[in-house]
């Protein structure tokens, strides 16, 4: 089994979303890291054919997703990123109305929802008005729609987003077992969830997919690249400034700074471990500091 | 694979192993099959036809139609019995019927719905398809109780037929309208598809006055071309919902 896309472009006018962007994806687990706007949304939206791409396609086990039609979405299962409800429904009811679009019968469909509901710890709140849900609910909501017609392909946009630790770990195990025979694609801003299940990641920025491979072999990208220093906390602040600073403690009056830098940042650093999200570091720098080589 | 070809592949190959016992060669065949045939069940799991998809939707999507639908014409009938004076007034009335589907048309993009929905096996046109099903035979009997009613107030038998032809051109042309702006796929498609139902309102209210010698019996000939006008318009729209339903193909405003 496999969901092949090659030189997949979505253009907005003269802006490229998603830019000449291929890959193949076997049974798995795929994270899709990237920063806002790197067209990881936009790209999933056409994996699950309801984008049309400006160029390129989607192939499902030779077959192009969009001929397919209703075959590929009934293997498919997707939760979007922000995704609404309808709010006078209970959690049953929706799941309910979920099935039906799926095409599953009523009595399979039951049993299921139950299963599915218990699976997300949402049992106890089965009767329950969609509205009076909490984020991290309606998110575990939306997880088990998605999983209700055991889809062969499943893609998952943010789907940790609003849930606690406790949750996502939860959420990390259930895809880490589902996955299996099947092909799980999800796209996170949290490093760490990738980095503990994914077999594989995709790096994104400005549309492309500039790193790909498994986390051993990207983080090896990040090797050397990782350093500890120790700088009175007035030094700090500058530091923030002209380097990406991946981690900031406090010491007594000293600042510990894990900094991301090509190069020896100061005499007294001492070279780290590096992990999945200095990678990320590396490649995007932060909001606030400076940018590394890597992400130029 | 039919059995039969299975059975003679399976003997065929069997017969080359050396580990299967010649005595058993028969039983061993029934028991791939038998496995074979538990597999393919496994896997293949069992999906809901349109017909049982439809029940669904009734399910669903029933009570808001045919309520909202009442309401309609409850609003319609207290209207003609306390304002009318002649079947003039229905055209004016018809786009509120169209009016009241709108909430259950546009209810997956109103909730932010419509990328879950689009990415299930039931293509949005199949969903729309349904939802006109029922939404059509509500109307059925909303158009005849309001020709009832309207017989009631102006005369049974009296033009009967022209009060239908009142009733079916502007449903017609409202359903027409409304569907093609699902078609061009727009955001926002609900507000425009309000302002134009209103429009429709305004403009079949106002015909009476405007075009007095439209409402003459000489002049029905005018309504049976347009029914049949419309007609086909409506039934060319179906026809192509349906064309996209039967490709599971995408209908309506996504993303």
């Amino acid at each position: 089994m496999e969901l092949s896309f090659e030189r997949l472009t979505k253009r907005y006018g003269s802006k490229a979303a998603v830019d000449g962007v291929s890959a193949v994806l076997k049974p798995g687990v795929y994270g899709l890291l990237g920063a806002n706007g790197a067209g990881k949304t936009t790209l999933m939206r056409m994996l699950c054919a309801i984008l049309a791409p400006t160029f390129g396609e989607v192939s499902f086990n030779g077959r192009e997703v969009t001929a397919m039609g209703a075959d590929y979405r009934d293997i498919l299962g997707y939760l979007p990123q922000d995704f609404g409800y309808y709010p006078n429904y209970t959690a049953e009811e929706f799941l309910r109305y979920i099935s039906a679009l799926k095409g599953i019968p009523g009595r399979i469909a039951q049993k299921r929802i139950g299963e599915l509901l218990e699976l997300v710890g949402l049992s106890h709140a089965a009767s329950r008005k969609l509205k009076t849900f909490s984020g991290g609910m309606k998110q575990r909501v939306g997880i088990a729609q998605a999983l209700l017609n055991h889809p062969k392909v499943l893609i998952l946009d943010e789907p940790t987003a609003g849930l606690d630790p406790k949750e996502r770990v939860r959420l990390r195990n259930l895809l880490a077992d589902y996955a299996g025979e099947r092909i799980v694609l999800l796209s996170t801003h949290i490093v760490s969830d990738v980095e503990a299940i994914a077999d594989e990641v995709l790096l994104m920025k400005e549309g492309k997919v500039i790193l790909q491979g498994s986390v051993p072999q990207l983080v090896e990208r990040a090797r050397g690249k990782v350093w500890e220093l120790t700088v009175p906390e007035k030094e700090a602040g500058r530091w923030e400034d002209r380097a990406t600073v991946a981690n900031f403690r406090h010491e007594g009056n000293m600042a510990v700074l894990r900094v991301i830098s090509d190069e020896k940042p100061l005499e007294s650093a001492v070279p780290c471990k590096a992990g999945l999200e200095d990678l990320y570091l590396y490649y995007f720098g932060t909001m606030e500091g400076g940018e590394t080589d890597g992400a130029r | 694979m039919r059995d039969r070809e299975l059975k003679t592949f399976l003997r065929r190959s069997l017969r080359q192993e050396a580990c299967v016992d010649p005595s058993r060669l028969e039983e061993t065949v029934w028991r791939c099959i038998k496995s074979l045939r538990e597999q393919k069940t496994q896997e293949e799991e069992l999906r809901l036809g349109f017909w049982g998809y439809l029940s669904e939707v009734f399910r669903f999507d029933g009570i808001p139609i045919l309520g909202l639908q009442a309401v309609s014409l409850l609003l319609v009938c207290l209207f003609l019995w306390s304002f009318a004076d002649g079947p003039e007034n229905l055209p004016g009335c018809m786009p509120l019927f169209v009016l009241a589907f709108l909430p259950v048309v546009f209810r997956g993009q109103y909730y932010g719905m419509s990328e879950m929905e689009a990415a299930t096996r039931t293509s949005g046109a199949q969903m729309m398809l349904a939802r006109l099903i029922l939404a059509g035979g509500a109307d059925l009997l909303c158009i005849t109780g309001l020709l009832g009613v309207s017989a009631s107030l102006h005369g049974l038998g009296k033009g009967l037929g022209r009060m239908l032809l009142y009733c079916v051109v502007p449903y017609l042309t409202c359903m027409v309208a409304l569907l093609r702006m699902t078609r061009w796929n727009k955001r926002g498609g609900i507000w425009g598809s309000i302002a134009v139902l209103l429009g429709f309102c305004v403009f079949w209210g106002s015909l009476a006055k405007a075009v007095p010698w439209l409402y003459e019996t000489s002049a029905a000939g005018i309504w049976v071309v347009a029914a049949v006008l419309f007609s086909l318009f409506f039934a060319r729209e179906i026809c192509y919902i349906a064309k996209m339903g039967k490709e599971g193909k995408l209908y309506g405003t996504i993303v």
